[in-house]
Protein backbone atom coordinates (compact mmCIF):
# COMPACT_ATOMS: atom_id res chain seq x y z
CA UNK A 1 0.00 0.00 0.00
CA UNK A 2 2.70 2.56 0.91
CA UNK A 3 5.06 1.30 -2.08
CA UNK A 4 1.94 2.39 -4.43
CA UNK A 5 1.42 5.78 -2.86
CA UNK A 6 5.06 6.17 -2.74
CA UNK A 7 5.53 5.46 -6.37
CA UNK A 8 2.71 8.03 -7.60
CA UNK A 9 4.16 10.83 -5.53
CA UNK A 10 7.87 10.00 -6.64
CA UNK A 11 6.77 9.87 -10.46
CA UNK A 12 4.58 13.31 -10.09
CA UNK A 13 7.11 15.53 -8.48
CA UNK A 14 10.13 13.97 -10.21
CA UNK A 15 8.30 14.07 -13.78
CA UNK A 16 6.71 17.52 -13.14
CA UNK A 17 10.61 18.70 -12.34
CA UNK A 18 11.93 17.03 -15.56
CA UNK A 19 9.31 18.32 -17.58
CA UNK A 20 9.52 22.43 -16.16
CA UNK A 21 13.63 22.07 -16.13
CA UNK A 22 13.10 20.96 -19.95
CA UNK A 23 10.80 23.68 -20.85
CA UNK A 24 13.14 26.57 -18.69
CA UNK A 25 15.94 25.40 -20.90
CA UNK A 26 14.17 25.19 -24.17
CA UNK A 27 12.98 28.75 -23.47
CA UNK A 28 16.03 30.20 -22.68
CA UNK A 29 18.48 28.01 -24.91
CA UNK A 30 16.90 30.01 -27.95
CA UNK A 31 18.48 33.32 -27.33
CA UNK A 32 22.03 30.73 -27.33
CA UNK A 33 21.53 29.02 -30.39
CA UNK A 34 20.65 32.14 -32.06
CA UNK A 35 24.18 33.61 -31.24
CA UNK A 36 25.83 30.07 -32.44
CA UNK A 37 23.75 29.01 -35.82
CA UNK A 38 22.37 32.36 -37.41
CA UNK A 39 19.80 30.75 -39.08
CA UNK A 40 16.06 30.55 -37.58
CA UNK A 41 14.58 27.47 -38.44
CA UNK A 42 17.24 25.84 -38.34
CA UNK A 43 18.07 26.09 -34.59
CA UNK A 44 14.39 25.88 -33.47
CA UNK A 45 14.45 22.35 -34.93
CA UNK A 46 17.41 21.45 -33.29
CA UNK A 47 16.04 22.93 -29.95
CA UNK A 48 12.80 20.82 -30.17
CA UNK A 49 14.75 17.78 -31.01
CA UNK A 50 16.85 18.51 -28.28
CA UNK A 51 14.44 18.80 -25.96
CA UNK A 52 12.65 15.63 -26.84
CA UNK A 53 15.69 13.59 -26.63
CA UNK A 54 16.27 14.85 -22.70
CA UNK A 55 12.60 13.97 -22.11
CA UNK A 56 13.25 10.58 -22.93
CA UNK A 57 16.35 10.19 -21.18
CA UNK A 58 15.08 11.43 -18.44
CA UNK A 59 11.53 10.43 -17.85
CA UNK A 60 12.85 6.80 -19.16
CA UNK A 61 15.56 6.92 -16.47
CA UNK A 62 13.08 7.96 -13.35
CA UNK A 63 11.05 4.93 -14.97
CA UNK A 64 13.68 2.40 -14.57
CA UNK A 65 14.78 3.46 -10.83
CA UNK A 66 11.16 2.26 -9.68
CA UNK A 67 12.20 -1.42 -10.02
CA UNK A 68 15.13 -0.69 -7.42
CA UNK A 69 12.73 0.22 -4.84
CA UNK A 70 12.91 -1.35 -1.27
CA UNK A 71 9.94 -2.73 0.98
CA UNK A 72 8.05 0.37 2.81
CA UNK A 73 6.32 -0.31 5.86
CA UNK A 74 5.57 2.61 7.70
CA UNK A 75 4.90 6.36 7.10
CA UNK A 76 7.92 8.12 7.91
CA UNK A 77 10.09 5.16 5.70
CA UNK A 78 7.55 6.55 2.79
CA UNK A 79 8.50 10.20 3.63
CA UNK A 80 12.48 9.27 3.63
CA UNK A 81 12.66 6.95 0.50
CA UNK A 82 10.56 9.24 -1.69
CA UNK A 83 12.56 12.00 -0.60
CA UNK A 84 15.96 10.38 -0.79
CA UNK A 85 14.99 9.21 -4.75
CA UNK A 86 13.41 12.77 -6.02
CA UNK A 87 16.83 13.91 -4.44
CA UNK A 88 18.87 11.62 -6.16
CA UNK A 89 16.74 12.81 -10.12
CA UNK A 90 17.23 16.38 -9.14
CA UNK A 91 21.31 16.34 -8.33
CA UNK A 92 21.51 14.16 -11.76
CA UNK A 93 19.24 16.68 -13.50
CA UNK A 94 21.85 19.45 -11.47
CA UNK A 95 25.01 17.52 -13.28
CA UNK A 96 23.47 17.11 -16.16
CA UNK A 97 22.77 21.14 -16.02
CA UNK A 98 25.75 22.27 -15.37
CA UNK A 99 27.76 20.00 -17.99
CA UNK A 100 25.42 21.95 -20.23
CA UNK A 101 26.45 25.33 -18.54
CA UNK A 102 30.05 24.11 -19.07
CA UNK A 103 29.70 23.60 -22.85
CA UNK A 104 28.26 27.21 -23.13
CA UNK A 105 31.68 28.31 -20.96
CA UNK A 106 33.66 26.72 -23.87
CA UNK A 107 31.43 28.41 -26.15
CA UNK A 108 31.76 31.98 -25.12
CA UNK A 109 33.91 33.14 -27.43
CA UNK A 110 31.74 32.92 -30.12
CA UNK A 111 28.71 34.16 -27.96
CA UNK A 112 30.23 37.35 -26.97
CA UNK A 113 32.24 38.81 -29.75
CA UNK A 114 30.60 38.77 -32.81
CA UNK B 1 3.52 -0.78 21.02
CA UNK B 2 2.55 3.02 22.27
CA UNK B 3 6.35 3.52 22.47
CA UNK B 4 7.10 3.19 18.75
CA UNK B 5 3.99 4.95 17.92
CA UNK B 6 5.18 7.54 20.09
CA UNK B 7 8.67 7.68 18.19
CA UNK B 8 6.82 7.19 14.81
CA UNK B 9 4.79 10.71 15.42
CA UNK B 10 8.31 12.41 16.49
CA UNK B 11 9.99 11.35 13.35
CA UNK B 12 7.32 12.22 10.70
CA UNK B 13 6.50 15.70 12.73
CA UNK B 14 10.55 16.05 11.95
CA UNK B 15 9.96 15.98 8.33
CA UNK B 16 7.01 17.91 8.67
CA UNK B 17 8.88 20.90 9.76
CA UNK B 18 12.06 20.27 7.97
CA UNK B 19 10.45 20.10 4.52
CA UNK B 20 8.61 23.41 4.10
CA UNK B 21 11.84 25.25 6.32
CA UNK B 22 14.48 23.80 4.16
CA UNK B 23 12.41 24.56 0.77
CA UNK B 24 11.49 28.11 1.76
CA UNK B 25 14.94 28.89 2.84
CA UNK B 26 16.65 27.79 -0.78
CA UNK B 27 13.80 29.83 -2.80
CA UNK B 28 14.32 32.74 -0.55
CA UNK B 29 17.81 32.73 -0.77
CA UNK B 30 17.83 31.99 -4.90
CA UNK B 31 15.26 34.93 -5.60
CA UNK B 32 17.76 37.27 -3.19
CA UNK B 33 20.94 36.40 -5.36
CA UNK B 34 19.64 36.48 -8.81
CA UNK B 35 17.71 39.36 -8.79
CA UNK B 36 21.34 41.46 -7.97
CA UNK B 37 23.48 39.09 -10.40
CA UNK B 38 21.63 40.64 -13.16
CA UNK B 39 23.68 43.40 -12.68
CA UNK B 40 27.12 41.20 -13.11
CA UNK B 41 25.35 39.44 -15.78
CA UNK B 42 25.12 42.62 -18.28
CA UNK B 43 28.45 43.27 -17.45
CA UNK B 44 29.79 39.89 -18.09
CA UNK B 45 28.01 39.93 -21.84
CA UNK B 46 29.37 43.38 -22.84
CA UNK B 47 25.44 44.66 -22.41
CA UNK B 48 23.69 41.65 -24.76
CA UNK B 49 20.96 41.60 -22.39
CA UNK B 50 19.06 38.62 -23.57
CA UNK B 51 22.20 36.15 -23.22
CA UNK B 52 22.88 38.05 -20.24
CA UNK B 53 19.47 37.30 -18.88
CA UNK B 54 19.02 33.23 -20.44
CA UNK B 55 22.61 32.89 -18.37
CA UNK B 56 21.27 34.10 -15.23
CA UNK B 57 18.26 31.93 -15.22
CA UNK B 58 20.27 28.86 -16.46
CA UNK B 59 22.09 29.52 -13.43
CA UNK B 60 19.13 29.69 -11.45
CA UNK B 61 17.66 26.40 -12.39
CA UNK B 62 21.13 24.73 -11.58
CA UNK B 63 21.04 26.21 -7.96
CA UNK B 64 17.84 25.61 -7.31
CA UNK B 65 18.24 21.51 -8.72
CA UNK B 66 21.69 21.69 -6.41
CA UNK B 67 20.34 22.68 -3.06
CA UNK B 68 16.47 21.16 -3.17
CA UNK B 69 18.27 18.05 -4.21
CA UNK B 70 20.88 18.42 -1.09
CA UNK B 71 18.27 19.41 0.75
CA UNK B 72 16.00 16.22 -0.23
CA UNK B 73 18.96 13.80 0.25
CA UNK B 74 19.91 14.88 3.46
CA UNK B 75 16.40 14.62 5.08
CA UNK B 76 16.44 10.84 6.93
CA UNK B 77 16.40 11.33 11.05
CA UNK B 78 17.63 9.17 13.46
CA UNK B 79 14.90 7.85 15.82
CA UNK B 80 13.71 10.49 17.82
CA UNK B 81 12.58 9.35 21.16
CA UNK B 82 11.42 12.79 23.09
CA UNK B 83 10.82 16.34 22.22
CA UNK B 84 13.84 17.88 23.51
CA UNK B 85 15.82 15.43 20.82
CA UNK B 86 13.57 16.59 18.07
CA UNK B 87 14.97 20.34 18.81
CA UNK B 88 18.26 19.06 18.35
CA UNK B 89 17.99 17.46 15.69
CA UNK B 90 15.80 19.89 13.79
CA UNK B 91 18.12 22.50 14.63
CA UNK B 92 21.71 20.85 13.81
CA UNK B 93 19.79 19.63 10.44
CA UNK B 94 18.79 22.91 9.64
CA UNK B 95 21.47 25.00 10.85
CA UNK B 96 24.03 22.66 8.56
CA UNK B 97 21.85 22.80 5.71
CA UNK B 98 21.70 27.15 5.87
CA UNK B 99 25.56 26.93 6.42
CA UNK B 100 25.76 25.28 3.45
CA UNK B 101 23.25 27.18 1.42
CA UNK B 102 25.66 30.29 2.85
CA UNK B 103 28.99 28.97 1.35
CA UNK B 104 26.96 28.37 -2.05
CA UNK B 105 25.97 31.78 -2.06
CA UNK B 106 29.48 33.16 -1.55
CA UNK B 107 30.88 30.17 -4.44
CA UNK B 108 28.65 31.75 -6.65
CA UNK B 109 29.04 35.93 -5.54
CA UNK B 110 32.79 34.55 -6.06
CA UNK B 111 32.10 33.40 -9.71
CA UNK B 112 30.13 36.36 -10.99
CA UNK B 113 33.42 38.69 -9.15
CA UNK B 114 35.54 36.79 -11.24
CA UNK B 115 33.43 36.59 -14.43
CA UNK B 116 33.38 40.61 -14.10
CA UNK B 117 36.60 41.49 -13.73
CA UNK B 118 37.37 38.97 -16.97
CA UNK B 119 34.87 40.55 -18.95
CA UNK B 120 36.28 44.02 -17.92
CA UNK B 121 39.90 43.36 -18.87
CA UNK B 122 38.88 42.08 -22.23
CA UNK B 123 36.58 45.10 -22.95
CA UNK B 124 39.69 47.38 -21.94
CA UNK B 125 42.21 45.34 -24.25
CA UNK B 126 39.82 45.41 -27.36
CA UNK B 127 39.29 49.36 -26.42
CA UNK B 128 43.69 49.77 -26.34
CA UNK B 129 43.66 48.13 -29.71
CA UNK B 130 41.12 50.17 -31.50
CA UNK B 131 42.70 53.27 -30.25
CA UNK B 132 46.33 52.26 -31.10
CA UNK B 133 45.03 51.11 -34.70
CA UNK B 134 43.23 54.88 -34.82
CA UNK B 135 46.52 56.20 -33.74
CA UNK B 136 48.25 54.92 -36.43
Amino acid sequence: MFNVVSYIIFLSISSYITIDVGRRCYHEGKAYLKYLLHDEGLCLTINRILLGCYYLLNLGYIALSLTTWNKINSLEDMITVTAARVGSIILILCVLHYMNIFVLYFLRNKLTFK
Amino acid sequence: MATTVLTATYNFSAYMIYLPIAITLTVLVSQFLFKNSKTFMVDIFHQKKDIAMATNSLFKIGFYLLNIGFALCIIEFFQIETIERLVVALSKKIGGFSIYLGVMMLLNLLLFLKGRKHALNKEKMVSNENADLEVK
